[in-house]
């Protein structure tokens, strides 16, 4: 004969335990938490390569990106645009001219949504192109930096209405000087002195930054 | 080590002054500044034998600054504003090839104990943050899948005390150096270099109701055993009533 079955009661605490070893072994494994759910990656440059990638978000929300992309012996600045928070790119825009070394870009663009990236230019020169239609059509690249002066290292920033770009001059073998230049349309460009000051609008922390990197 | 700070939109800008006097060499990782005007900097000094990773704050325009250890030997570190006096900040430990993460909650002044954010084995560096308006944290860093380079993104809902596996963003060969920043839609987009420039968008909460591929399977499996048990209990109730 089969051992007898336990009573109701016992039964019912046997799988009371059990549920409650499955919810607490439930709990244990939720310390663990899963990844968080990303959408597959896109191409923002499909079939080449690309490095030194900036982007920033335009005030209609539009994420805009730049990278240096090479094809030997030449290097080129290329752009795309996100409509869609990053799930899709726009086809990239080549910023360079031909047979030209364009490296190192860096974006900003303004409270009106006119954008600048600058870059450099053969190893010796700042140049920057600007766009007034969400980067469907750019400017000429103009050159930033003092002729004959090796200029390195630009960075652009913005308070809202205005361009700042920033480079180093490598000048006299060692020296590296600080030197910069505005603008208020991204088409012309020139010093900061003289600026009418009715004209800034304060940042949201009224401050520009520059950081620079130096090992000497 | 200097700085100089201009509040007229780069027309004029105040003398000089000094940060910190490293004995080799030192260089600034990361600025920001709150709303309150204080400025926040990360700092890595090199002394010729480690390099210290301090947190430098500055509540005069940049005039003084007072220095924060917060990691004896580190590299790539990145800071970023939380809300109007919380930062977050992330860094490699030289040597351990995890990111570090702390959080202060008063522009810098104190920072939290270091959590380490990244699993061990992972060859985690370039460390970047973002923080969306309701407080997530995403991280997203430079690892290795053991074969190649790759993108990899982890985050945090309770202020940088625990994070989420990291999931694995990118599909080239090879991808690094990543940046990340928030999008339109308040979800953090990563962006990297490598075999080719990709992207990756964090999905939306409606539509992440399916785990993400390499999601832990085990409280799925729990959630059905649960429903077994659940049955066999009502079973068990009908036999009993017979």
């Amino acid at each position: 004969m089969g051992a007898e079955r336990p009573p109701v009661r016992a039964r019912s605490l046997i799988l009371a335990a059990f549920v409650g070893l499955i919810l607490s072994l439930g709990a244990a494994s939720a310390a663990h938490a899963a990844p968080a759910a990303w959408a597959p990656a896109v191409d923002v440059s499909p079939g080449q390569p690309g490095r030194e990638a900036v982007s920033a978000v335009a005030p209609d929300g539009a994420i805009i990106a730049a990278w240096t992309s090479d094809s030997s012996p030449d290097a080129a600045i290329l752009f795309a645009t996100s409509h869609d928070d990053g799930a899709s790119w726009s086809a990239p825009v080549n910023l360079s001219g031909t047979g030209a070394y364009d490296a190192s870009p860096r974006i900003a663009v303004l409270d009106d949504g006119t954008i600048t990236v600058v870059f450099a230019h053969n190893f010796t020169t700042v140049q920057a192109t600007t766009s007034l239609d969400d980067g469907a059509s750019w400017s000429s690249p103009r050159t930033l930096s003092s002729p004959g002066v090796e200029a390195v290292y630009s960075t652009v920033v913005t308070d809202g209405d205005t361009f700042i770009a920033s480079w180093s001059q490598y000048t006299g073998g060692i020296l590296y000087a600080l030197d910069v230049s505005s603008s208020s349309d991204g088409l012309t460009w020139g010093p900061i002195t003289g600026r009418p000051r009715h004209r800034l609008r304060a940042h949201p922390d009224g401050h520009l930054v520059e950081r620079q990197r130096r090992t000497d | 080590m200097r700085t100089s700070n201009s509040i007229d939109g780069g027309l004029t800008w105040t003398p000089s002054s000094v940060l910190y006097t490293a004995s080799v060499n030192g260089y600034v990782e990361a600025f920001v500044r709150a709303p309150n005007g204080t400025v926040t900097a990360l700092v890595i000094v090199n002394d010729g034998v480690t390099q210290q990773l301090l947190a430098a704050r500055s509540a005069d325009g940049g005039l003084t600054w007072s220095l924060t250890p917060l990691s004896p030997n580190s590299s790539a570190s990145t800071l970023t504003a939380a809300s109007d006096s919380a930062l977050v900040a992330a860094w490699v430990p030289i040597g351990t090839n995890v990111v570090n993460f702390a959080r202060s909650t008063d522009n810098g002044e104190t920072w939290s104990p270091a959590v380490t954010a990244t699993p061990p084995g992972q060859d985690a560096s370039a460390p970047q943050l973002v923080v969306s308006p309701t407080g997530e944290i995403t991280l997203a860093f430079s690892g290795s899948t053991g074969v190649s380079l790759a993108v990899f993104a982890t985050s945090s809902t309770d202020n940088g005390l625990t994070w989420s596996v990291p999931a694995l963003l990118s599909s080239t060969a090879s991808a690094e150096n990543p940046l990340i920043l928030l999008a339109d839609n308040n979800q953090p987009v990563v962006m990297w270099n490598g075999t080719r420039v990709q992207s990756a968008a964090r999905v939306l909460a409606a539509a992440a109701a399916l785990p993400a591929t390499g999601a832990d399977p085990l409280p799925w499996l729990l959630a059905g055993l649960l429903l077994v048990a659940v049955g066999a209990g009502a079973r068990l109730r009908r036999s009993d009533r017979v």
